[in-house]
């Protein structure tokens, strides 16, 4: 059987909610309520979900960038949670993270080779190798090995985008985070970044987690999609059937929000799904997606469903289905 | 056959003049809008799309100055009509809806408030009938039990929510055109779906003419009935929204429609480089250094925006050889 490099079971992560001393009870959010998900090694896992599904807190928990309040993440067969001090750290070069805001994840009064060095200097990498490191590292991303002595504010959205990258891959890590990478970024350079990524991963068989909002963008990256709905995974597909095979109301509902850069397939459809995403500190009973779903029907009302197999890879959760 | 326009924008520069030098945001822009039709100004980020705007409402502000150009609406020039008259263009005849709601809603004022506000201090009407009118125009941007939504303030509202009672706001004195600049970016797409239908089902209802200002070519496809795609302050390509995405005309355009991943397409070819600096813009064509189609002309002067059909306008030296 083929050991995945990333293995995560029956994740959760609550905080604490609104009210304080004075409200007396507090409502937990549920922001990660309970996720098992696998990447295997080179594969890339794009999450998708509306804002405040908890995409985000998920991709920090795989870093352990947040503690899980219950479940077990395994990296490469070792089990990362419950792990400390040196004990992580060894793991902890093996998997990094991409975050969304380029220019608040830089420190602005370090030079580019600063920055990109101190994951090298923390790992034991020695001074004078650090430099020539950094310079093929910059190469690598699309940057010359003279923008290392610039800083952060000298460089434009995107271009800071390729320096986060070589950063998060400075100690060739097995596993990338991908936290909206290009959300932030302008049409043309999103897709230079996109183009960047894919050929990354193509050269060091990286793994990605790619949690964006942007369908479009996920299809393009991703080998397998898993969609997210108030801290739950609701489907899990290949990309490539991502826009024919979508079983769930939801991932359906979504694909078709999205409008598509073609005058001649202006639909003029209604919006299948009205509202927002009700507040995960009270997640409603039954199906999490009932309130918005077209085609909730009792049970959907009463029972919560379970994430069920449909086919080779592809998982749902829906009574419906 | 073409429409009368309702707002007509002629060779508008606002040039920003900073310690660092002059930043010529918008760079001579022209273009129009037909009366009940929407026109997207699409391109990306500090093309001078939203200095467009705030140009159009004469909202610029020191170290910005309009330097140039006319602004005609309702057969007179905007940029030139005193102060007075101008506050009663503003809001009753066009209107502006931002991208980021939170900052353009008071907080310490309820909604309510602020929406009775907006009536009332246009027209001659008692505070009770203002909001009265407030709570039917909440009622019908879709918005659930707008007598609450009357009394809570921004801040307990969801950023889909606020966008539509900015929404509601511009459109609270029936203006003739409406410039959203943005006004679904910082939204979830099922939640944009929801704005972007109910802007175009009022839009029929009241009649008003849109500029949607976006660098969401998904946004233009469905909303927009002309695209004028902007590049380094000015217009470079002008026309009917199918005829711009099924022949784009100029180099920029068709790059950037290559550049946007669909669903269910595999390639993606990126425009390559950076957008230029709008402090020392060149004397020539601005795209020029990107540009994969360039010729000797194009070292030349800066093309202009010539008709190449009908209604489908571009600036490129490429497209007519025979000229320069």
């Amino acid at each position: 059987m083929r050991v995945s490099l990333l293995e995560v079971r029956d994740l959760v992560k609550h905080y604490p909610g609104k009210g304080g001393i004075l409200a007396g009870r507090r409502e937990k959010v549920r922001a990660v309520d309970g996720v098992s998900l696998s990447i295997a090694r080179g594969e890339t896992l794009g999450l998708v979900g509306e804002s405040g599904c908890g995409k985000s807190t998920l991709g920090r928990l795989v870093v352990r960038l947040e503690e899980p309040t219950a479940g077990k993440i395994f990296f490469a067969g070792q089990e990362t949670t419950g792990r400390t001090g040196r004990k992580l750290r060894e793991l902890r070069r093996r998997f990094q993270i991409i975050f969304q805001d380029s220019s608040s994840s830089l420190n602005p009064r370090r030079t580019v080779g600063a920055i990109i060095e101190e994951p090298l200097a923390n790992f034991g990498v020695v001074k004078g190798e650090c430099r020539e490191r950094v310079g093929e590292l910059l190469e690598l991303v699309g940057l010359e090995p003279g923008d290392a002595s610039k800083y952060p504010h000298e460089f434009s959205g995107g271009q800071r985008q390729r320096i986060n990258i070589a950063r998060a891959l400075a100690l060739q890590p097995e596993l990338v985070v991908c936290d909206e990478p290009v959300s932030s970024l302008d049409v043309s350079i999103r897709a230079q970044i996109l183009n960047l990524l894919r050929e990354l991963k193509r050269r060091f068989n990286l793994s990605y987690l790619f949690i964006s909002h942007d369908l479009a963008a996920v299809s393009y990256l991703a080998d397998r999609v898993a969609v997210m709905y108030l801290g739950q995974i609701v489907e899990v597909l290949p990309a490539e059937g991502l826009v024919s095979q979508a079983r769930h109301p939801y991932t359906r509902a979504l694909l078709q929000a999205v409008p598509e850069p073609d005058p001649q397939q202006r639909t003029g459809q209604k919006p299948v799904i009205r509202g927002e995403p009700p507040d995960p500190a009270s997640p409603p009973p039954g199906c999490r997606f009932h309130p918005r779903c077209p085609e909730a029907r009792e049970v959907c009302r009463q029972e919560e469903p379970v994430l069920k197999k449909v086919g080779k890879g592809r998982l749902v959760r829906c009574h419906l289905s | 056959m073409s429409w009368a326009p309702v707002l007509k924008v002629k060779n508008l520069s606002t040039y920003f003049y900073t310690r660092y030098g002059v930043i010529k945001a918008v760079n001579g822009a022209s273009f129009t809008v037909a009366a009940g039709k929407t026109l997207g100004l699409v391109g990306e980020s500090g093309c001078g799309k939203s200095v467009t705007a705030l140009s159009i409402l004469r909202l610029i502000e020191p170290p910005g100055r309009i330097c140039s150009g006319e602004v005609w609406l309702n057969g007179c020039d905007l940029l030139k009509i005193p102060p007075r008259q101008l506050r009663q263009v503003r809001g009753r005849e066009i209107a502006l809806v931002f991208q980021d709601p939170l900052t353009s809603l008071n907080p310490v004022l309820t909604i309510g408030t602020q929406l009775a506000e907006t009536i009332d201090s246009h027209e001659e009407i008692s505070r009770a009938e203002a909001r009265r009118r407030a709570v039917e125009l909440l009622f019908r941007l879709g918005l659930p039990d707008p007598e609450r939504l009357m009394r809570l303030y921004p801040f307990q509202l969801s950023g889909g929510m606020r966008q539509r009672v900015m929404v509601a706001m511009a459109l609270a004195l029936r203006p003739k055109v409406l410039i959203a600049d943005e006004p679904t970016t910082a939204l979830d797409v099922t939640v944009q779906a929801q704005i972007l239908a109910e802007l175009k089902r009022l839009q029929e209802e009241l009649g008003m003419a849109i500029v949607l200002i976006t660098h969401d070519l998904g946004v233009v496809a469905a909303m927009t009935d002309e695209v004028a795609v902007m590049y380094a302050g000015t217009i470079v390509e002008h026309g009917p929204v199918a005829e711009v995405f099924d022949r784009p005309a100029h180099p920029y355009t068709r790059a950037l429609l290559r550049s946007v991943p669909r669903l269910g397409r595999e390639e993606l070819a990126p425009v390559e480089g950076q957008p230029p600096s709008l402090l020392n813009l060149p004397a020539h064509c601005a795209f020029l250094p990107r540009c994969l189609q360039a010729g000797a002309a194009c070292r030349g002067e800066k093309p202009e925006l010539r008709e190449i059909g009908p209604g489908h306008a571009a600036a490129c030296h490429r497209l007519f050889p025979w000229a320069g």
